[in-house]
């Protein structure tokens, strides 16, 4: 009996201070302890401590987690108060492109091979599981993160935040300079349907045909083989994107930071487009067999010559298309910068999101 | 209900800032954390433990007081005591409290007198 007074002694202590960081913890576990024998001994005088005592003690002391809090000075959050409503709106649209993306799929699909409907149907239903999960799992991460270092941040700021002035109230927004949140949510399911297309069904970047007197078949773009490795990079860029679109719909208008995730994720965009579509391999082969072999352009044509001339000029020009993309980009993103200089310099701080 | 709670909140409010003064004016001799929490309860200032205790280690680490432990008695205790910028800040916030006490205390005096009407 002697032994279970202080086991609870014990496992309170361990309770509080297991929260608390390495260097505090002896120090705070050692000073729990003396204040823990001061609240007993001033209860039972000179009499030895029961359980009983033991047990009201502690719980005068209160619950072992708001106590690790008070020591601490700020509550811990993966996702706080403040981000949680964003969140809950970008899971439930991250979660509604998906389930569209797949029915779209699954649709498409069915439609060109009307035979296989249950396999698809099932395939579908599982993929709809497994991109939930992986569409839940990227946001949450990417909210985890920006909560991380919003905290981290305050606690900076504190220290470092210059005296107030009135010349430092935000600028009205230039009109050009604000996000409007149709834009971000616009974004995100976009990137998740493009994705999930990209993942489940590369058939679908491809050329559909249906012709009256024979089933549907698509003539896909790319060289799935060749492209299955890159598919690891294709859900890191995409997550990356949606990480930036998050930032957008919580700032809701252009910073210079906003602009810098911006470029990285452009730059990476860019970096990985390059990569896959530099390697001619990456193209379908088969390209012109198959169109032939659909019935849409039967080969010996005038049309089939005309279309294998415009395919050969698009697989070897389509890397220019993506640097035009890329400048264009650029270019928006310089206009915005000189913007938001303009706004700053005259409030004489700078923006910060 | 609703207005015990708003209650509680504000009294909480009020004593925070209390509780700190109380605090500081009684560490220019060495004092433990339990010590502490005795002699505020005697004068009507209770505190609880898990709200003193962090308390005391947050002005160790802004700098207004120092620690020892003293592993001499029957069991370790760590002693608060003011540091030189802890007497300052105490001092300022003791003249801060004067002035606010005397004007609230006027305050409160003349609505005793006369108790507010309620607004047009």
């Amino acid at each position: 009996m002697t032994n279970q007074p202080n086991q609870w002694i014990e496992r309170y202590t361990y309770a509080v201070t297991r929260q608390l960081p390495e260097a505090q913890r002896a120090d705070i576990d050692k000073e729990l302890r003396g204040l823990i024998e001061d609240l007993l001994e001033a209860r039972t005088q000179d009499r030895a401590a029961t359980d009983e005592d033991v047990q009201a003690v502690l719980v005068e002391l209160g619950d072992p987690e708001s106590m690790a809090d008070k020591y601490r000075g700020h509550r811990r959050y993966l996702i706080g108060p403040e981000l949680y409503p964003t969140f809950v709106t970008v899971v439930k649209i991250v979660l509604g492109a998906i389930a569209i993306a797949m029915t779209v799929v699954f649709v498409i699909q069915t439609l060109l091979t009307p035979a296989r409907v249950v396999d698809n149907l099932l395939t579908a239903l599982t993929n709809l599981l497994q991109g939930g999960v992986q569409g839940f799992a990227w946001v949450t991460i990417s909210f985890g993160l920006t909560e991380y270092f919003r905290t981290r941040e305050g606690k900076d700021a504190v220290k470092l935040a210059p005296a107030w002035k009135v010349s430092h109230l935000p600028e009205l927004p230039e009109k050009e300079l604000r996000i409007t949140r149709a834009d971000p949510i616009a974004s995100i399911i976009l990137a998740v349907l493009f994705t999930v297309a990209l993942t489940f069904a590369l058939d679908l970047f491809g050329i559909w045909v249906f012709l009256h007197d024979r089933p549907g078949m698509a003539v896909p773009f790319l060289n799935a083989a060749v492209f299955k490795p890159y598919l690891p990079f294709v859900w890191a860029v995409a997550a990356l994107g949606i990480l930036h679109e998050i930032a957008k719909l919580i700032a809701r208008r252009w910073s210079l930071r906003l602009l810098a995730l911006n470029t990285l994720v452009d730059v990476v965009n860019f970096a990985l487009s390059l990569a896959l579509f530099s390697n001619p391999a990456i193209w379908n082969p088969d390209f012109m067999a198959q169109m032939a072999q659909s019935g849409l352009v039967p080969a010996e044509t005038e049309a089939f010559r005309t279309m294998s001339a415009l395919w050969g000029q698009f697989t070897s020009y389509f890397v220019y298309l993506i640097g035009l993309g890329f400048g264009v980009g650029l270019i928006t993103r310089l206009v915005r910068a000189v913007r938001i200089r303009r706004g700053s310099s005259a409030a004489g701080i700078p923006q910060v999101f | 209900m609703e207005t015990d709670e708003t209650l509680d909140g504000l009294r909480q409010e009020l004593r925070r800032g209390v509780i700190s003064v109380a605090v500081l004016s009684l560490l220019s001799k060495p004092q433990y954390g339990y010590s502490l929490v005795s002699i505020l309860e005697q004068k009507g200032l209770a505190v609880e433990p898990g709200t003193l205790y962090p308390l005391l280690r947050r002005m160790e680490k802004q700098g207004l007081l120092e620690s020892q432990w003293d592993v001499n008695q029957a069991r370790p205790r760590k002693y608060y005591l003011l540091s030189a910028a802890g007497r300052e800040t105490y001092d300022q916030l003791c003249h801060d409290w004067r002035s606010m006490a005397s004007g609230l205390d006027e305050l409160i005096g003349a609505s005793n007198d006369q108790p507010a009407k309620p607004m047009d």
